[in-house]
This record gives structure tokens, C-alpha cells and sequence, in this order.
């Protein structure tokens, strides 16, 4: 038994058109094509802001945390000036104020003798003192 | 047909071979520049790209805080921001040089020579609060420009200053417990890395790369604001009282070895130092060594009742001469101490003193006779176990370890060393040596730093050396003497009396050593050196005054300084008044 071409019935895949026949892309299809495109460009546009955004407003917000950490720096030299016992002594001096001329102490008993008790020491308070914004 | 066929020569398809080959040829080329630049030199290629794009910029670390003791900023790093110019936008240098020496307060030709100088990019004022710096910004002079640059400030302005030191405009601590604990209080930069396009704006989606910055320790030390403004106002007040050249104090909890206050008038203020000098600098309390002179007297006695030589009411036959070089006092005529002839301070008949009496008087002669009975060998050991001659380890640079001449052939030595001169030594010194009398008979080493402070937790850089140095008992015995000092009608230390409490304390008066000259001068060094409340010490202050011209004495000079000091000190502290 020997292989054999199938024979070719005629030629199926060529056939004659006529006049408006002709295939063509309706008016219908060009619309929807370019809408899609239109679609497809704005939602690119759309995902790429989207995307960029966060990093844009993460952007802000770093430039933003390093203003209010300047501001914070300065509030704090100001609150440190505000404290500090020369300019009090000199404000004191403006408004008048002087010292006692005799002094009485009073000593209430169980209130301590003035020594900071160990919970008061520095350590222990730092971390409320120094708490950065 | 085939004949025909056979023969002919077929120009398209050759055209076509030659097109194609063509062709292939240059996709092999493109192709092989492909392989060269994605597969070759991918690689050098991607990193030479990431370099262009790429901008690293170096996030500086925040230097650490210098609280007091109670949490209060000393120093503190803020923003700051520095003016600069470029010079080829500059439109009119000597209009721009005039309108901004007004607004910043320079020098007009020193800013008017900066914008003329050649190059391009310059430096007008480094590191101007934010408020200057405003108003130059709000003059908005082409080519004038400003950034921000970290700048340390200190909030006390004066306070402390030589405790504190202060740094370069870098940041690199240059005196103090700034230069002292520089490498702690720096911290490690950071680094950023990020994409630039070619306009230098950050690109959104690409690389962003942060090594945050570490911060610096903090740094609290055992200062306290309030006792060390009151240490420097009483400072001043002495030198105005005594037209002297300098005042020194500090102020020490005996228990702990903590300096409360360390104080040097005149002092300078770190934030403007221009018109200050090195002297001004100068942290006297531990850089200054001085002849002590009679406050010195308390190691002589105390060594003497501690070894059981003496007692308190041991007595002694005191003239107002001693003569330990034979012939010294006829060569003498001026009394100096260094020649082997020694004098009370006041003419007086050969008296019978107690131990007790030649305190209470400050008796030269009478102390020189305690030490003879001591010895040099002795009186050395203490002088050394009261820290004297040797650095005490306070955590301060540069600190001065003093002088000490104990020489056993030298004749005069063991004399001189017995009443305070031929020894040189630093006002912490003496402090520290009268704060073991405070502390029982317990050497406290003193110290500035109480702890540092950093993300991972609290170091405590100083474990307060500690020795004893007398017994309980002599510290008890020595206190009392001293007290005599203060509240006996013949103490030398009458003005140091504190109200509403007990003191103990001791004057002294040494003629000022010229090292140059190798004599002594006209000049004085006067101190006191004292504790309060004499029945349970929590402080110990001692005060030296340099070169009083009114006054000229431990008693009348810095005994008023110390009990002033020690009375608003206590007052401070809480502690209850225990005088009757």
C-alpha cells in the first residue's frame, strides 16, 4: 500500500467577490478599535499615576517630617532659653521682684529630704523628654 | 524545454541572495551588538547607567544632646543655615556686600572681598539661626543663596561653658565634654540613594535607598543648672568684691563623687566666642594646679590623728617662727616660706596650742610641728591617698594632675608640704580630698558624666573609683575641727558661716608662685574649701580666688563665696536647716 495526495477538489479557498462583497473593517469596528485604544491609553495613564502617587505623597511627607523636625529643634532651644535661670533672673529684676529679706522653713515631715528617689533619675524620664515628633 | 531552462542565469534571484544576505548580515551585526551590550557589558553598561542616574547624599547624624542632671538641654543640635553666593550671578558686589554685612552684621569688606574673590561658589556666614537667615532670604539678591546646615547651640548661653566646650563649625568637639566625648556624641551618617532624571527631580518608581543616620549618644551629666548658676553668680559677685583676677568653684555631693557645679569666672559664651580668649576657656577647676596653702592643713592633721600621733587636744608649744633651715629667718626679710623660715600669719608669743587651737588659727608653725611628728614618708602616703599629685579621673580632658614635691632630703619640703606650698594641685583636687572627710573617712572619685544615653539603651561611663582614706572615726574628729573653723570667735573662717545650717571648712591664703621668675609674688591665691551641714555633709564646695586686690585672704575673700554658695545650694537641694 502506497501513500497517495489527497486529491484537491477544486479550488475551495479562491472565490470571486463582487462589488460591495469586499471584506472590509466597518466604520463600527474602527470605533470600537480606537475606543479601546483610548481605554487602554487612559488606564496606562491612570495606573501610572496610581503608582506614582504614593511615592510623590511618601516624597511630601519626608520633606514635611524634616520641616517639623527643624521646627521641634527650635521649639526646643526656645523652651531650653525660656528656662533658662539668667534670663528668669533678669525678667525677675524687670518686674520688681527681690529676695527675702529673712526666710522661714517650714519642714513637713514624710515628704523626703529632697534627694530625688530612684524612679525620679533621668533615665527613666528620658524617653518622655526627648520624644521626637 | 529543459535545455533551455538549464542554461539561463536568473538576475532577481541573485539580486534576492545578495538582499537577503545583506540583511542577515546586518541582523547578525545588530545582533552581535546586542550580545556586546546586553550580554557582554550588561553589567558595566547597567552600572554606568545607575551612576548617571543615581545621587547619593549623606544624611549627617544628629549630634547628642548634653542634658543636667535633671533632664535640662545644655546643648542641643538645631537647624541652622548658612548664606552663600554665586559669584557669577552676582549683579552688583558692593551694594550686595553692604545690604548683607547691615542685615547679618559682617564686616562689609570681608563679605564685599568673598563676592569679588574668583571663585565661583563661596561662603558668606556658616550656621545663622533661622531668624537671620531670614532676613537675608527676604532681601532675595540674585545669586545669593541659603541651605541648611546643623548647627550646635547652647541654650545657657554662658552656663558651664568650660564644662561644655564647644565644637568646630564641622561638628568636631574642640574643648569639653564635647571634645571629651566627641566619637560618643557624634554618631554615624547616614546615606541616601536615589534616581535622578536629568533635571536631578527624584523619579518616583525608582531606586530609593536609606541607611538612616544614627544618632549620637546623649549625654547626661551630674551638673545641676540651678546650683551651677548660683556656683558662677556668687563667682562674680566675688570678683567684683575683690577686683581678683579669676574665681573658681565647685560644688560636690561627697556621697557620690557627683560635681553639682563647676564653675570659672570669667567664663565666655560658646554659641559667640569670638571676643572670648583660651583663658576663658580654660576649665580652671581641673587645669589650674595652685599652692593650696592652708586649706591643705586637713590632710596634715588628719593623717597625724589617724596614725594616733596626735589628738585633738594634743598640745604643742607654738611660736609665731619656725626657723627649719639654720639661718634662714636672718637671711629672711620678707617672710617667704620657701627658704626655710615660717611664719604665723599674725605676731603672736610662743603660746601652749592645741591640735584643735592650731586649726581653728591656722597655724603655720603649730602645723609644721604636727608634721615634723608625722615625717615626710607619711605625710606623703596621705597626700597621695587624698588624691593629690594625681589625676582624679574626672571624666574631663586635659585635666592636671598637680605637683608635688616630697623629696625626704629636701630640707623643707616635709615643712612646706605640711602647711599647703611646694605642693601644686587642681580646686577639684582639694575638693575631692575634703569630700572624703564629708564622706566618713571614703574617697569619692569625682566625676562630669553621669550617663550616656543611645538607641540601645544606658551606659554608665564612670564607676566612681572609691578607697578609704581615714578611718570614721578621724573623719568625725576632722569635721569638728573644721567646724571650730567656722563658728569659733578665733577662726580663720568666721564669714563662712551658713545660715540656718552647720558648716566645716578651712581658709586658705598661699602667695602666688611665678614659675618664670622662680619666686613668689605679691599676689595671692585665697580659697575655702568647706561642707555643709557639718552634721551630715551633702555638699562640698570649695572656692578659689585668683589675685584679689581688696581683701587678700581665704576668710575675707572665699568664705563669704561659700557660704553664700552652700546656703542657696542647700535650699535648692531640699535639705532642712540643722543649725540650733
Amino acid at each position: 500500500m502506497t501513500a497517495r495526495p489527497v486529491p484537491v477538489q477544486g479550488n475551495r479557498r479562491l472565490r470571486v467577490i463582487r462589488g460591495n462583497q469586499r471584506l472590509r473593517p466597518t466604520l463600527g469596528t474602527w470605533l470600537i478599535f480606537t475606543a479601546v485604544a483610548i481605554l487602554l491609553f487612559f488606564a496606562l495613564i491612570l495606573s501610572r499615576v496610581a503608582l506614582d502617587k504614593p511615592a510623590l505623597e511618601l516624597s511630601d511627607l519626608r520633606t514635611q517630617i524634616e520641616a517639623e523636625q527643624a521646627r521641634y529643634q527650635q521649639l526646643r532651644l526656645e523652651v531650653a532659653e525660656l528656662q533658662s535661670p539668667d534670663r528668669i533672673m533678669s525678667r525677675a529684676d524687670e518686674l520688681g521682684l527681690v529676695y527675702p529679706d529673712s526666710l522661714q522653713i517650714l519642714i513637713a515631715d514624710g515628704v523626703g529630704d529632697g534627694t530625688p528617689a530612684e524612679g525620679d533619675r533621668f533615665a527613666d524620664v528620658k524617653s518622655i523628654l526627648t520624644a521626637a515628633p | 524545454m529543459a535545455g533551455r531552462g538549464k542554461g539561463r542565469r536568473h538576475p532577481g534571484r541573485a539580486r534576492l541572495i545578495v538582499i537577503v544576505s545583506i540583511v542577515l548580515l546586518s541582523w547578525m551585526g545588530v545582533g552581535f551588538r546586542l550580545f556586546q551590550l546586553q550580554i557582554v557589558q550588561a553589567a558595566d553598561l547597567k552600572q554606568l547607567g545607575m551612576d548617571q542616574r543615581m545621587k547619593v547624599e549623606t544624611l549627617a547624624a544628629e549630634r547628642g544632646t548634653i542634658y543636667d542632671r535633671d533632664g535640662r538641654e545644655l546643648a542641643i543640635t538645631v537647624q541652622g543655615k548658612t548664606i552663600g553666593a554665586d559669584t557669577t550671578h552676582i549683579e552688583d558686589p558692593v551694594s550686595t556686600a553692604h545690604l548683607l554685612s547691615i542685615t547679618l552684621g559682617l564686616d562689609e569688606n570681608e563679605v564685599l572681598a568673598t563676592l569679588q574673590s574668583d571663585r565661583r561658589w563661596v561662603t558668606i556666614a556658616r550656621q545663622l539661626d533661622v531668624d537671620t537667615a531670614a532676613l537675608a532670604e527676604e532681601l532675595a539678591i540674585p545669586g545669593i543663596y541659603s541651605y541648611p546646615e546643623a548647627m550646635r547651640a547652647y541654650p545657657e548661653g554662658t552656663l558651664a561653658a568650660q564644662v561644655l566646650g564647644f565644637v568646630d563649625p564641622d561638628g568636631n568637639g574642640l574643648e569639653g565634654l564635647e571634645f571629651r566625648y566627641n566619637t560618643q556624641l557624634t554618631g554615624t551618617p547616614g546615606e541616601v540613594r536615589f534616581e535622578t532624571d536629568r533635571e536631578g527631580n527624584i523619579i518616583p518608581q525608582g531606586l530609593y535607598d536609606l541607611t538612616p543616620a544614627t544618632p549620637g549618644s546623649d549625654l547626661v551629666t551630674t551638673i545641676d543648672r540651678d546650683i551651677q548658676y548660683i556656683a558662677e553668680q556668687e563667682c562674680q559677685a566675688t570678683l567684683q568684691r575683690s577686683d581678683a583676677k579669676r574665681c573658681t568653684a565647685v560644688v560636690l555631693d561627697p556621697t557620690t563623687g557627683e560635681i553639682l557645679a563647676m564653675a570659672s569666672v570669667p567664663g565666655f559664651d560658646p554659641n559667640n566666642r569670638s571676643a572670648s580668649t583660651e583663658d576663658d576657656w580654660t576649665n580652671w577647676a581641673v587645669l589650674g594646679a595652685y599652692e593650696p596653702g592652708s586649706t591643705e592643713k586637713l590632710i596634715t592633721i588628719a593623717a597625724a590623728l589617724e596614725e594616733n600621733i596626735v589628738t585633738a587636744g594634743t598640745t604643742f608649744s607654738v611660736p609665731d617662727t619656725i626657723e627649719v633651715v639654720k639661718g634662714a629667718c636672718e637671711k629672711s626679710s620678707t617672710g617667704t616660706e620657701i627658704n626655710g623660715c615660717y611664719h604665723d600669719a599674725e605676731s603672736h608669743p610662743t603660746e601652749s596650742l592645741t591640735v584643735r587651737d592650731i586649726v581653728t588659727r591656722s597655724s603655720n608653725v603649730g602645723t609644721i610641728k604636727v608634721g615634723e611628728e608625722l615625717g615626710i614618708d607619711l605625710l606623703s602616703q596621705y597626700i597621695h591617698a587624698f588624691g593629690l599629685g594625681e589625676k582624679t579621673g574626672a571624666d574631663v580632658p586635659g585635666e592636671s594632675a598637680g605637683n608635688l614635691n616630697l623629696d625626704p632630703t629636701c630640707p623643707t619640703c616635709l615643712s612646706s608640704a605640711s602647711i599647703g606650698y611646694a605642693v601644686a594641685v587642681t580646686p577639684l583636687q582639694m575638693v575631692a580630698a575634703y569630700g572624703a572627710v564629708a564622706n566618713d573617712g571614703i574617697w569619692m572619685q569625682p566625676h562630669l558624666v553621669d550617663e550616656l544615653v543611645d538607641g540601645s539603651g544606658i551606659h554608665r561611663p564612670v564607676t566612681p573609683e572609691t578607697r578609704r582614706v581615714i578611718s570614721q572615726s578621724t573623719a568625725a574628729t576632722m569635721r569638728a575641727l573644721l567646724r571650730n573653723v567656722i563658728e569659733s570667735g578665733e577662726g580663720t573662717g568666721n564669714g563662712a558661716q551658713v545660715n540656718g545650717y552647720t558648716a566645716a571648712g578651712k581658709t586658705g591664703t598661699a602667695r602666688k608662685f611665678v614659675p618664670e621668675e622662680g619666686k613668689y609674688s605679691d599676689d595671692y591665691v585665697v580659697s575655702f574649701m568647706g561642707m555643709a551641714p557639718a552634721t551630715n555633709p551633702r555638699i562640698v564646695v570649695g572656692v578659689v580666688v585668683d589675685s584679689p586686690k581688696i581683701g587678700e585672704s581665704g576668710g575675707r575673700v572665699a568664705a563669704p563665696a561659700f557660704s553664700a554658695i552652700a546656703e542657696d545650694t542647700l535650699h535648692h537641694l531640699g535639705v532642712p536647716p540643722d543649725a540650733p
